[in-house]
């Protein structure tokens, strides 16, 4: 497997916020992940990718504790998952929410305050103000008292990113937040991406738009249930890489260079 | 200590807030089988209960018709897991199965004991035997047990809903995010179960196995139609139940028929008022708002071909011409039209229609809207 860090003694002075080790999942007896074996740097944007059913979801989901590995063993900041359930915040897939549920957008994004409160305590008034800098970020605030099951579907993007804000977490995992939204969404969730960035928080995003990785992200991680590389997102990008992950023809990736030569061109 | 009648209405109302509550979370998760499972389930803890006990609102039968609903949903979730039979397939199956032993056990209890107990109370509840047990302390009558007994379930209710709110609320939006930090699904499951299970149990002398499901869902559901916030859901399906209660009373008590069979009819006509009628989510609101929108969309069909196509005939032979490639009768553009003219976005000038500012700021505004993100 791939592995292009910068060198292995820089790696080691970045404090590593997620490692797995020999992770695997299975479902009904079949490996959605198998022997996953990584380490994420702290306040790093990391791109996850791979094909559908690659076990993308399965991941990001035993990261963030949702799921429990059949093996192995996730850590969070050097200690086990279960350990720390303020430090990471998860955004699920926008499939996966119950948008018929009788709440508006306030209360929905006022749930990611819930992980600090004891039973039966209820929100005090800095989580709720905490919820209007969230949605006022998500350019959100207007539709606050907005049932939840009238948002469009880039708006529900928002409202998961903003919930995770009022968590104030040190990791973010989000399942496929750009998919299907539209341009205004898909521009507020980047900019927020980095600014999670330069505030040292570490992301990690599913992602399926091949063209936009080189942009958005610092590193990539390449899965089909299998890890085939993690490292730098140029490094990683490569046609044997994509071909060895997708089992496509390396033209994708003839773009992608395109495009990161010229995005490189205009930085300079 | 009160008349029998008030005594009577007070206990059926109790008893349908106290269903109406897990009533609630359960329409909310769509656990809507859940309330069927536990009720039919209840059925063998009550008929083993009144081996020992001869009177339905004994906190015996409340005891082991909980503790069988408890097992039907039990079963009903472990089998669903282990297989890929449907819940709702499976629970038929398990609820129908625990029911007949149930019928069994109290049809041998009817026909060794047959002065002392009716079985139909079983199956079809009746209120008016509720003022026959009568809690004493100290030879003093204090009420009825029925009353103390749903009041009691209630209040547990009640406090359950207080202490996990928050649990209830994420679990029904979002269990992923809920399994994130650390809240338990089955925990929230466990609880709601055991509410409803309590509740069923509780229930059975006022509604009747066949009757308790409707009793719990129906104020919820019908609650639904007027609300989209879960704090006020919750309270309205309490108000809801109440009317149904106090109508089905009125009715029935003068006329000597079933209240538990009048109350739950006249859910069954709230439920059906709501999805009709209900201000904002009923379905001729709802129709009415969407041939109004459909009205708006052939005002801006007409705006968008004026803006970009260049037509360049008469008012009628425009009309005319509309009518035609719209395959549109000839008096519905015209009357669009007209309307359009009304409304300031189209203008006739020396017999000839063009589109006006206002009407192209209109057109260029709702296309911006139109894409297929939205």
């Amino acid at each position: 497997m791939i592995r292009t860090y910068s060198s292995k003694e820089h790696i080691e002075q970045l404090n590593v916020a997620v490692k797995c080790e020999n992770v695997t999942v299975e479902y009904k007896g079949r490996p959605n992940l198998l022997n996953i074996n990584m380490e994420v740097p702290s306040g790093v944007l990391l791109a996850v990718l791979g094909p559908n059913n690659s076990g993308k979801t399965t991941l990001l989901k035993t990261i963030a504790g949702v799921e429990k590995p059949t093996a192995g063993n996730i850590y969070i900041y050097s200690r086990p998952t279960h350990a720390l359930k303020n430090d990471v915040a998860y955004v699920p897939e926008r499939n996966h929410v119950n948008w018929d549920f009788p709440i508006n957008l306030f209360d929905l994004v006022l749930m990611g305050s819930y992980n600090r409160l004891r039973r039966a305590e209820q929100p005090h008034k800095k989580d709720k103000i905490a919820v209007k800098e969230a949605l006022e970020r998500m350019g959100l605030e207007k539709l606050a008292k907005k049932s939840i099951c009238d948002l469009s579907r880039g708006e529900k993007h928002r409202a998961l990113i903003a919930r995770a804000l009022v968590q104030d977490a040190r990791i973010y995992i989000m399942d496929d937040p750009m998919v299907a939204a539209d341009e205004e969404s898909i521009n507020i969730i980047v900019e927020v991406l980095q600014e999670l960035r330069a505030k040292k928080k570490t992301v990690i995003v599913s992602h399926h738009d091949f063209v936009t990785i080189p942009r958005y992200f610092d590193m990539v991680a390449l899965l089909n249930v299998k890890l085939l590389g993690i490292g730098k997102t140029e490094d990683i990008l490569t046609e044997e890489n994509f071909e060895k992950t997708y089992g496509m023809s390396a033209g994708i990736i003839k773009n992608i260079r395109l495009y990161m030569d010229e995005s490189h061109d205009r930085t300079k | 200590m009160f008349s029998m009648e008030f005594e009577i209405v007070i206990v059926i109302i109790l008893s349908a807030i106290t269903c109406s509550i897990p009533g609630a979370f359960l329409v909310m998760r769509k656990n809507y089988y859940a309330a069927d499972t536990a009720n039919r389930s209840a059925m063998l803890g009550i008929a083993i209960a009144l081996i020992f006990s001869s009177f339905l609102s004994s906190p015996l039968v409340i005891v082991l018709g909980s503790l069988t609903a408890i097992l039907g949903m039990y079963l009903v979730k472990k089998i669903k897991g282990l297989t890929h039979f449907r819940a709702k397939g499976i629970s038929i199956i398990v609820s129908s199965t625990l029911l007949c032993f149930g019928i069994l056990i109290a049809s041998n209890i009817s026909l060794n004991n047959s002065a002392e107990f009716d079985l139909s109370i079983i199956y079809l509840g009746d209120t008016a035997f509720t003022s026959f047990n009568r809690l004493r302390i100290a030879g003093i009558d204090i009420g009825s047990y029925a009353f103390y007994s749903i009041l009691i379930i209630m209040i547990i209710n009640i406090i359950i809903v207080m202490v996990y709110y928050k649990e209830f609320k994420i679990d029904g939006v979002d269990k992923y995010y809920a399994a994130s930090i650390e809240m338990k699904e089955e925990t929230i499951d466990f609880i709601l179960v055991i509410m409803t299970a309590l509740s069923v149990s509780v229930s059975f002398q006022t509604a009747g196995i066949f009757m308790t499901s409707a009793f719990i869902l129906g104020p919820a559901a019908a609650a639904l139609f007027y609300t989209k916030r879960l704090s006020t859901l919750a309270i309205v399906s309490v108000f809801l139940s109440s009317i149904a209660c106090l109508v089905g009373f009125s009715i029935a008590w003068p006329a000597e028929v079933s209240i538990s069979g009048a109350i739950v009819s006249f859910i069954g006509i709230l439920f059906i008022l709501s999805v009709l009628f209900a201000p904002e989510e009923g379905i001729i609101k709802k129709y009415f708002d969407y041939l109004a929108e459909q009205k708006k969309l052939d005002e801006y069909i007409i705006l968008d071909i004026l803006n970009t196509q260049s037509i360049d005939t008469s008012s009628s032979a425009l009309i005319e011409r509309l009518a035609k490639s719209l395959n549109w009768k000839f008096l519905r553009v015209s009357y669009l039209v007209n309307k359009l003219k009304a409304d300031k976005m189209l203008e006739e000038v020396n017999g000839y229609i063009y589109l006006t500012l206002e009407g192209k700021y209109e057109i260029d505004k709702f296309m911006k809207t139109q894409n297929c993100f939205h």
